[in-house]
C-alpha cells in the first residue's frame, strides 16, 4: 500500500513536471522584455566554399544580450535592435567564427550575408582544459577528442552511450561485454597503465560527477545494466575526453584513467518563433548477427532458434529556444526497444530541462534536470545453466539444464529511477574576472526483482524449483560542489595572464538491501510474504567523501606561446583515517608555429604541444582498516567472520604522463593530429594475496607496492577532399596504438582473475592471458594418443584488449540533401578466451571434437561423444598423428584453457547510413514556413564483420566490463545488427 | 551588491578549502561491518564463537567432505547428469587434479582462516577480563576444538602430492601429516582441559580416539574410544540454513547434482531394502534420457546437519580395534549401530566379523562424512591408478605465496 501511493505521489511530480516543461516556452515568451525604439537586422549564413545553408548557425550581436540562430534555408532575423554599431559574430561547428561591423538605424533594416569557411581541425572550438579551464582546440595544450553528438543524432539513432561513442575518438575504444539491451561497457582510455580499480574514467555530466558502475543484483550469469543506459543520446550536445593525467591533473585523484566530459543540450535565442521544436520518430529492428552453423556445433539449429528479431520505437520531442533573458532546452524521449532474445527488454522514458538565465552581463544561472524511468529485462545468459545459449550451444541434445518453457517464464527486471542535476551561478565581478559556483547530484534509484515461477521446472536446482523470488533495491546518491575562481588578464598587447583556483567536495551513498526467499504455493501471489523459506537478506551501506583544492595558471605570449602550470591537493575517506592527503602537479606548452612568418601559408594551423601530469587512483573504501569482521549467518547463527583485512599505510596509486602532440590544419581541406603519451605508474595498488594457510584471506590487503609503464600513439586524420554546392566529402581516419607493462609487484605473486587466466604479472601486459600451453600429442607404444603434451610453464598468450585500434568515417552529401554516412573501425592485437567452445567439447556438442575424438579412437559406439559414420584412423599412421596432434589442441582440462585463447582481430562495418533531407523540396510544397527542416534516414549497425574469432561476436566479456576478468566469451550474447528507419521533423 | 555577492563567494572559496579535511572524515559509519579493536569485549565472545561454528561449517567441513566424497568411490561427475556444469568437480572425481582447481579454493582459504581465528580467539581471550568465568571456559574450549579440528583437516585431507598427506600453517613449511596430528592433539588436549560438560569431554575423545586410529596408534585409540561418545549423545556437527545451505544438499544432492553417489549404494538398498534408511536415494534421469543416476538424499534440505562425530563412528573406531583381539565384541559394536537406524543384526558369512565387512559397513554408515577416502587409503583400496591425486593438493595459491613450498 505504502508503495502504491508512494508511487502515485512520484506519478503526480512527474505529471507537474510535465506540464511545466511543455508550458515553459509560452512562459519565458511572455516575461520577455520589449525595447521601444527599435531597428532590424536580417541576412544569411552560408558555406564559403559550398554556398550551402548552414541552418541552425548562431549569429549574436558582440557585448549585447542579442542574437539568434539561422533557419533552414541560413537566414536569420534580428528584431528590435537598439540603433546603435554593432560587431555581429556568426559561429557553427566546424567553421571558423566571422565578425562584421554594421551600423543599425532606429526602423530600418541592416543586412549582412556572412560567408564561413570550414575548420578541419575545429580549432576555433572551445574546448574543456581543467576544471574551470577552457580554450580553443587551436591553442589547447594536450590532445582532447570530442564529439559533436548533433552531428550523429541528427540523423542516425543511438541507443547508449556506447554506440555513440564507438568509433569515433582516437585513443578512446569502448569495449561493450554483450549485445543485451542497457548492457555495460568499458572505455579504454589510452593505455590503461593504472593498476588499481576498474581502470575506468570519470564521468561528469553537466558538471556533476555521475555514476558509471554496472548493477548486477541477482545474477542472469554475468551481464550487469550499465547506469549509463539511462543517459539518451539524443539529449546530449558533446562528449569531450581528457585522456589522462597530462590533461586530467586537475581533476586529481580518480582522474588517472581520464575525463569524459558530456554536455546536453542547450536553448539558444531564437527570435524568429520563439521556440524551435524537433521531433524525431525511429522505426528500427535488431536482427541476429551471426548464424551458428552445423560444422561447428551440433545444436546450431536449436541455437538459432533462440534468436528473434526485436522492434525499436523511439519518439523525440524537444523544444528550445528563449531570449537573451532567459533560454531553455526541454524534451521527452521515449525508446522502447527490444533485444535479439525476447527477455531482452528496454522501455527508457527521459525527460529534460534546461534552463539558462542571464539577468545581466555579469550573472548567468543555470540548471540543467533530468530525470528517466528505465525499465530493463535481462535474459539469462554467460555463466547460467538457466541461459537461453547455455542450453543451446553446449550439449548435442538443447536444454539439456533447463526446460525452454521454463527459461521462457524467468522473470527479472530491473526499474531504475534516475535524476542527475546540477545547477551554477557564474558572475563576473570584474571583466577580467569570472567566478562559478555549482552544485550537481546523481540520484539513482534501482528496484530490481527476479522470479522463478514455481508452476515451471527448474529441476533439478531444487531451490529455483520451488517457485524463488528475490527483491533487491539500491540507492545512490553522489553529490557534486565545486567553486572557483578564474583572472584573464592582458598585459601590453602581447602577454596574457590567467589563473584559476577553486576546490571541489564529493558526496557519494550507497545503499542496498535484498531480499531472497523461496517454496511458494503458486507464481499467482509472488509477492515476498507468499515465499515460506528465506535464501538471503542482505543490507549494505557506504559512504565516502573527496575533497580537492586546485589552482592553475597560465601565461601566453602574442596568441603564439602557450604555458600553464597547475596544481592539485586532495583528500579521501578511502585513503585513511587521518585525512592523507595527496598533490598532484601538472604543466604543459603549447607553441603556434603557424604564426611564425617563415611558415607557408597552406598552413592554417600548426601547433606542438608537450604537457606532463599527474594524478591517482583510489584505494577501496574500506582498505585502510586492518581487519574489518562482519556478520555471517548460519546454521547456528549470526556470527562474526573476517569481512576484509586491510593496510593502515595505504595511499592512493599514483599516474604521471607525458604527452607530445603536434597538430596541423593544411590547404584548408586537411587536418591532422598526433600525440605521443608515455605513462608510468608508482605506488600501484597491489592486492596482496598472502599464502592462504596464513588465514588472511578475506579479500586481498592492498599495499603500494607495483610500477608500471604504458606508451601509444594516437592519430586523427581529416580530409575534405571535395566540397562544392553539389557534392561534399570529408573522410576521418583514427588511429591508436597502445602497449603496457607491468614492471614490479614488490614480490606479489601474479595476480589472476576468478577463472585464472587474466593475469597481472611483473614483465607482462596488463590483464594478459598467461597459461600453459598445448604443444603437441603424446602417444604410448602402440601409437595411441594418450593425451596433451603441455609446457612446464605457463607463458604469455597475448591480451583481451586491443593493442591497435582505428576507425575509418566518410561523409558523402550528393545533390546537396542526400547524404552518405559510413563508419567502420577494427581492432588488432586481440585475443578473447572462447570459453564456450571449451564447455561445449566439454558437454559434447562440439563437431570438431567429437569427430576426432571419434577417429583416434577415444570415442567409441556408445559414448555420447561417439560420430556415426567416421572412420577411425590407424594408430602410427599421419593421418592419426595428425588428428590427434589437433585433439590435444581440443582438450578440455582447465590447466589448458589456453587451447582456447583465439585472435579476435575485427574488422565492422559498424554504422551506414542514408539520409535525405526535404531541404529544397519544403518551400516548393509551401511547407516552408512552418516545417523548418524534414529528415529521413536509413541506417544500420553492425552490418558485416571479418574476425578470426570462430565465436559469434569478439566484442564481448561474459563478466560484465570493469572486473579482472576479461576478454571472456561464455554464452555470451553477439551484438545484433541495426536497422533503423528515422523522420525528423523540425518546426 | 557587487561587494557582498564576492565577499560571499570569497568566504565560501576560503570556507572549502578550510574543511577538505574535516569534511572527508566526517562520515557515517558502517553498518555491516566492525572493527577489530571494537570486538575486545567479553560481551563480543558469543559473537565470535558463533561465527567460528559459522565458519567452520561453510565452507570448511561441508566443501571439504564433499569434495573428499568425490576423489574417493563414493561420489562421481557426469556431464550427463542434467546440471553437472562444473568441471572442478570432474577433475577431482578423476583425481587429475590441477593445482590451480578452482572447487578447492574455498574449502582450502577458509580452513586457514579457521585455524587463524580459533587461535587469534585464544589471544584475545588473554586480554580480556572475564566476568563470567564459564564464557571463558567456554570460548577457549572452542577456540581449542575448532582449532585442533583446523589441523586435524590439513592432515587427513591435504596433500603435498599425489601421497603425501599433511598441511601447512601460516605460509611456513610443509608439516606432514603424521607431524600435523600431533598439533591437532595438543589443541585437543586442552579443549578437554576446559571442556564444560561430560558430553563435550566423550566428544573430544572420541575426536582423539579417530586421530589416532587414522595415525595407526591402536593403543591410544582405544584408550580414548572407550572415553569416547556413547549412544545418545549429540553427535558434533555442523549446522546450516536456508540462507547458508549445506554443500552437499546445494551441489551433491537435491539442490543440484553436481556429483552423483556410487551406484552401489543404490545395490545396498536393492540388496536390503532396509538399508535405504541410512542409504536414501533419489533418482535422476540422464540428459540422453538412458542413462539413471541417484542423488544422496542422507541431506535433504539446505539445513540438514553434517555430523563431524558421531557415537555411532567411536562404536566403529571401537569395532575395528577388537576386530582381531574380540571380534564378537566387534560385532555387538557393529549391530548396535546398525539398530540404531532399525536395521537387522548382521551375520557375517563365515560366522566371523572379517574386516571387509567392518568396511562395508564404516562405508554405509559413515557415507558422505568423509571417512571414505580416509579408509581407501588406510587399507589399499584406492580406487584410481598410480600417478593419481589420492588426497586433495594443496593448492598452488598456497605454493605461491609460500616461500617452503612448489
Amino acid at each position: 500500500m505504502g508503495g502504491r501511493i508512494a508511487s502515485n505521489a512520484s506519478s503526480h511530480r512527474c505529471r507537474i513536471l510535465a506540464v511545466t516543461i511543455l508550458l515553459f516556452p509560452f512562459l519565458v515568451d511572455l516575461v520577455s522584455p520589449r525595447p521601444l525604439v527599435s531597428g532590424r537586422i536580417v541576412g544569411t549564413v552560408k558555406d564559403a566554399a559550398s554556398d550551402k545553408s548552414l541552418a541552425g548557425a548562431n549569429v549574436v550581436l558582440q557585448g549585447t544580450k542579442l542574437g539568434t540562430a539561422a533557419g533552414f534555408d541560413g537566414s536569420f532575423r534580428i528584431a528590435r535592435v537598439p540603433p546603435g554599431t554593432y560587431s555581429v559574430i556568426a559561429t557553427f561547428v566546424g567553421y571558423h567564427k566571422q565578425s562584421v561591423s554594421i551600423q543599425v538605424l532606429a526602423d530600418e533594416v541592416a543586412k549582412i550575408d556572412f560567408e564561413l569557411r570550414q575548420d578541419f581541425f575545429r580549432g576555433e572550438e572551445v574546448i574543456v582544459t581543467g576544471i574551470a579551464s577552457r580554450t580553443s582546440r587551436a591553442n589547447s595544450p594536450v590532445s582532447v577528442s570530442r564529439i559533436q553528438v548533433n552531428d550523429f543524432t541528427k540523423t542516425n539513432s543511438y541507443q547508449n552511450l556506447t554506440q555513440l561513442v564507438n568509433g569515433k575518438l582516437a585513443g578512446v575504444s569502448v569495449q561493450p561485454s554483450s549485445g543485451n539491451v542497457a548492457s555495460g561497457f568499458r572505455f579504454n582510455v589510452r593505455s590503461g597503465t593504472g593498476l588499481t580499480g576498474s581502470g575506468q574514467p570519470v564521468i561528469y555530466l553537466d558538471g556533476a560527477r555521475i555514476e558509471s558502475s554496472d548493477y548486477f543484483g541477482f545474477g542472469v550469469g554475468g551481464q550487469g545494466t550499465s547506469l549509463l543506459a539511462d543517459l539518451n543520446p539524443e539529449e546530449i550536445e558533446t562528449i569531450e575526453v581528457l585522456k589522462g593525467p597530462a590533461a586530467a591533473a586537475s581533476y586529481g585523484t580518480s582522474g588517472a584513467n581520464g575525463v569524459v566530459l558530456i554536455t546536453t543540450k542547450h536553448g539558444r535565442p531564437s527570435e524568429d518563433t520563439g521556440v524551435a521544436i524537433d521531433y524525431k520518430l525511429v522505426l528500427g529492428v535488431n536482427q541476429q548477427s551471426y548464424h551458428y552453423r552445423e560444422s561447428e556445433m551440433i545444436s546450431a539449429r536449436a541455437a538459432n532458434q533462440v534468436f528473434s528479431s526485436g522492434n525499436i520505437v523511439q519518439n523525440s520531442l524537444s523544444a528550445s529556444g528563449g531570449t537573451q533573458l532567459l533560454r531553455y532546452f526541454t524534451s521527452f524521449d521515449s525508446r522502447v526497444e527490444q533485444g535479439i532474445f525476447r527477455q531482452s527488454r528496454m522501455n527508457r522514458k527521459s525527460l529534460r530541462a534546461n534552463l539558462t538565465a542571464v539577468p545581466n552581463k555579469k550573472l548567468t544561472f543555470r540548471v540543467n534536470t533530468n530525470h528517466t524511468y528505465n525499465r530493463t529485462n535481462r535474459p539469462h545468459n554467460d555463466n547460467s545453466a538457466k541461459g537461453l545459449l547455455a542450453n543451446t550451444v553446449l550439449a548435442p541434445q538443447p536444454y539439456n539444464f533447463t526446460d525452454s518453457t521454463a527459461i521462457a517464464n524467468i522473470h527479472s527486471e530491473v526499474r531504475s529511477n534516475h535524476f542527475i542535476g546540477s545547477a551554477q551561478a557564474q558572475y563576473l565581478p570584474l571583466t577580467t574576472l569570472t567566478t562559478r559556483i555549482a552544485v550537481g547530484i546523481d540520484e539513482n534509484s534501482i528496484e530490481h526483482e527476479a522470479f522463478f515461477p514455481v508452476e515451471f521446472d527448474y529441476s533439478p536446482d531444487a531451490r529455483l524449483d520451488a517457485g524463488f523470488r528475490s527483491v533487491r533495491a539500491q540507492h545512490i546518491t553522489l553529490f557534486t560542489y565545486s567553486i572557483d575562481a578564474a583572472y584573464r588578464l592582458a598585459l601590453g598587447s602581447d602577454w596574457r595572464i590567467s589563473g584559476v583556483v577553486g576546490s571541489q567536495l564529493f558526496d557519494r551513498r550507497l545503499r542496498s538491501t535484498a531480499t531472497e526467499k523461496f517454496d511458494f504455493l503458486t507464481s499467482l501471489v509472488h509477492a515476498l510474504g507468499a515465499g515460506r523459506q528465506l535464501a538471503g537478506v542482505s543490507e549494505g551501506f557506504e559512504h565516502r567523501r573527496e575533497a580537492g583544492i586546485f589552482a592553475e595558471a597560465g601565461l601566453a605570449f602574442r596568441d603564439q606561446y602557450f604555458f600553464s602550470a597547475r596544481l592539485r591537493r586532495d583528500w579521501a575517506t578511502a585513503i585513511g583515517r587521518q585525512a592523507a592527503t595527496i598533490a598532484y602537479p601538472g604543466m604543459s606548452l603549447a607553441v603556434r608555429l603557424d604564426k611564425y612568418d617563415w611558415l607557408p601559408r597552406t598552413f592554417g594551423l600548426l601547433k606542438t604541444r608537450v604537457a606532463y601530469g599527474e594524478t591517482g587512483i583510489l584505494p577501496d573504501l574500506r582498505d585502510a582498516i586492518p581487519v574489518l569482521w562482519g556478520p555471517e549467518e548460519g546454521g547456528e547463527g549470526v556470527g562474526a567472520v573476517i569481512s576484509q583485512i586491510g593496510n593502515r599505510a595505504i595511499k592512493p596509486e599514483r599516474v604521471k604522463e607525458i604527452e607530445i602532440g603536434l597538430d596541423a590544419e593544411f590547404q584548408n581541406k586537411y587536418a591532422i593530429e598526433l600525440t605521443y603519451y608515455h605513462q608510468k605508474v608508482s605506488d600501484a595498488l597491489i592486492r596482496f594475496r598472502d599464502a592462504p594457510s596464513t588465514g588472511k584471506v578475506a579479500g586481498l590487503p592492498p599495499i603500494n607496492i607495483g610500477q608500471a609503464h604504458g606508451s601509444g600513439f594516437e592519430l586523427l586524420l581529416h580530409a575534405a577532399p571535395v566540397e562544392s554546392r553539389k557534392v561534399d566529402l570529408n573522410m576521418t581516419l583514427t588511429g591508436s596504438w597502445r602497449s603496457n607493462e607491468v614492471d614490479a609487484l614488490g614480490g606479489a605473486q601474479p595476480l589472476f582473475d576468478g577463472n585464472n587466466i587474466n593475469v597481472i604479472k611483473d614483465g607482462l601486459p596488463k590483464h594478459e592471458f598467461y597459461k600453459q600451453v598445448v604443444e603437441g600429442a603424446l602417444f604410448n607404444e602402440d601409437g595411441t594418443y594418450a593425451g596433451p603434451r603441455i609446457s612446464e610453464t605457463r607463458v604469455a598468450l597475448g591480451n583481451p584488449i586491443p593493442g591497435h585500434h582505428g576507425s575509418f568515417a566518410l561523409n558523402l552529401r550528393l545533390l546537396n540533401n542526400l547524404g552518405l554516412y559510413v563508419l567502420t573501425d577494427w581492432a588488432t592485437g586481440h585475443k578473447v578466451f572462447n570459453r564456450t567452445r571449451r564447455f561445449r567439447a566439454i558437454f559434447g556438442g562440439d563437431s570438431e571434437h567429437n569427430r576426432l575424438g571419434t577417429q583416434i579412437g577415444l570415442y567409441q559406439e556408445g559414448n555420447s561423444k561417439f560420430v556415426e559414420n567416421v572412420e577411425s584412423l590407424a594408430p602410427g599412421t599421419s593421418e592419426y598423428e595428425a588428428a590427434a596432434t589437433r585433439f590435444a589442441r581440443l582438450e578440455t582440462s582447465s590447466n589448458i584453457n589456453s587451447n582456447w585463447i583465439e585472435p579476435a582481430d575485427f574488422f565492422k562495418l559498424r554504422e551506414l547510413s542514408l539520409n535525405y533531407r526535404f531541404h529544397d523540396l519544403l518551400p516548393k510544397l509551401g511547407l516552408a514556413n512552418f516545417l523548418k527542416d524534414l529528415q529521413v534516414t536509413f541506417s544500420g549497425r553492425n552490418l558485416w564483420t571479418i574476425s578470426r574469432y570462430s565465436g559469434p561476436d569478439p566484442e564481448v566479456n561474459f563478466n560484465g566490463s570493469f572486473g579482472a576478468i576479461q576478454g571472456q566469451d561464455f554464452m555470451t550474447s553477439q551484438h545484433p545488427r541495426v536497422y533503423n528507419l528515422a523522420f525528423r521533423f523540425s518546426l | 551588491m557587487k561587494n557582498l555577492i564576492m565577499i560571499c563567494f570569497l568566504s565560501g572559496l576560503i570556507f572549502l578549502i578550510s574543511v577538505c579535511a574535516d569534511f572527508v572524515e566526517d562520515v557515517d559509519p558502517l553498518i555491516s561491518s566492525v572493527e577489530d579493536e571494537l570486538l575486545t569485549d567479553e560481551s563480543q565472545i558469543p559473537f565470535l564463537i558463533t561465527g567460528i561454528k559459522v565458519r567452520f561449517a561453510n565452507p570448511v567441513h561441508d566443501n571439504l567432505m564433499a569434495l573428499a566424497a568425490a576423489l574417493s568411490d563414493e561420489m562421481f561427475f557426469d556431464t550427463n547428469v542434467p546440471d553437472a556444469t562444473d568441471p572442478n568437480l570432474g577433475e577431482i572425481d578423476k583425481g587429475q587434479i590441477d593445482l590451480n582447481n578452482g572447487a578447492l579454493l574455498n574449502p582450502f582459504r577458509f580452513l586457514g582462516e579457521l585455524r587463524f581465528v580459533t587461535d587469534a580467539l585464544l589471544v584475545r581471550i588473554e586480554r580480556i577480563d572475564f566476568t563470567d568465568a564459564q564464557l571463558e571456559n567456554q570460548a577457549r574450549y572452542v577456540a581449542h576444538l575448532y582449532g585442533g579440528i583446523t589441523r586435524y583437516l590439513y592432515a587427513t585431507y591435504f596433500s603435498l602430492d599425489e601421497t603425501t598427506p599433511g598441511g601447512v600453517i601460516d605460509a611456513g613449511p610443509f608439516i606432514p601429516a603424521a607431524e600435523m596430528y600431533e598439533l591437532a592433539l595438543e589443541k585437543w588436549q586442552d579443549a578437554l582441559r576446559f571442556a564444560v560438560t561430560p558430553a563435550e569431554s566423550r566428544v573430544v575423545s572420541s575426536l582423539i580416539a579417530r586421530l589416532y586410529l587414522y595415525a595407526g596408534d591402536a593403543v591410544q585409540a582405544r584408550a580414548f574410544a572407550e572415553q569416547g561418545m556413547v549412544a545418545g549423545d549429540e553427535p558434533l556437527q555442523s549446522r546450516y540454513s536456508t540462507i547458508s545451505p549445506n554443500f552437499f544438499w546445494e551441489n551433491a544432492g537435491l539442490g543440484r547434482p553436481q556429483l552423483v553417489v556410487d551406484q552401489r549404494f543404490f545395490a545396498y538398498g536393492q540388496a536390503d531394502s532396509s538399508e535405504r534408511v541410512r542409504l536414501p536415494l533419489s533418482e535422476i534421469m540422464g540428459s540422453d534420457d538412458q542413462t539413471v543416476y541417484y542423488r544422496q538424499t542422507k541431506y535433504p534440505l539446505p539445513e540438514s546437519p553434517l555430523a563431524f562425530m558421531t557415537w555411532e563412528e567411536n562404536e566403529l573406531i571401537l569395532a575395528e580395534l577388537e576386530l582381531t583381539t574380540n571380534p564378537i565384541s566387534a560385532l555387538d559394536r557393529i549391530n548396535r549401530v546398525r539398530a540404531s537406524h532399525g536395521l537387522a543384526a548382521f551375520v557375517p558369512e563365515t560366522g566371523v566379523l572379517t574386516l571387509d565387512d567392518l568396511m562395508t559397513e564404516r562405508d554405509k554408515e559413515l557415507w558422505l562424512t568423509g571417512a571414505r577416502m580416509v579408509d581407501q587409503n588406510r587399507f589399499g583400496l584406492w580406487h584410481l591408478p598410480e600417478g593419481h591425486w589420492r588426497y586433495l593438493p594443496i593448492p598452488q595459491e598456497e605454493r605461491n605465496a609460500n616461500p617452503f613450498i612448489d
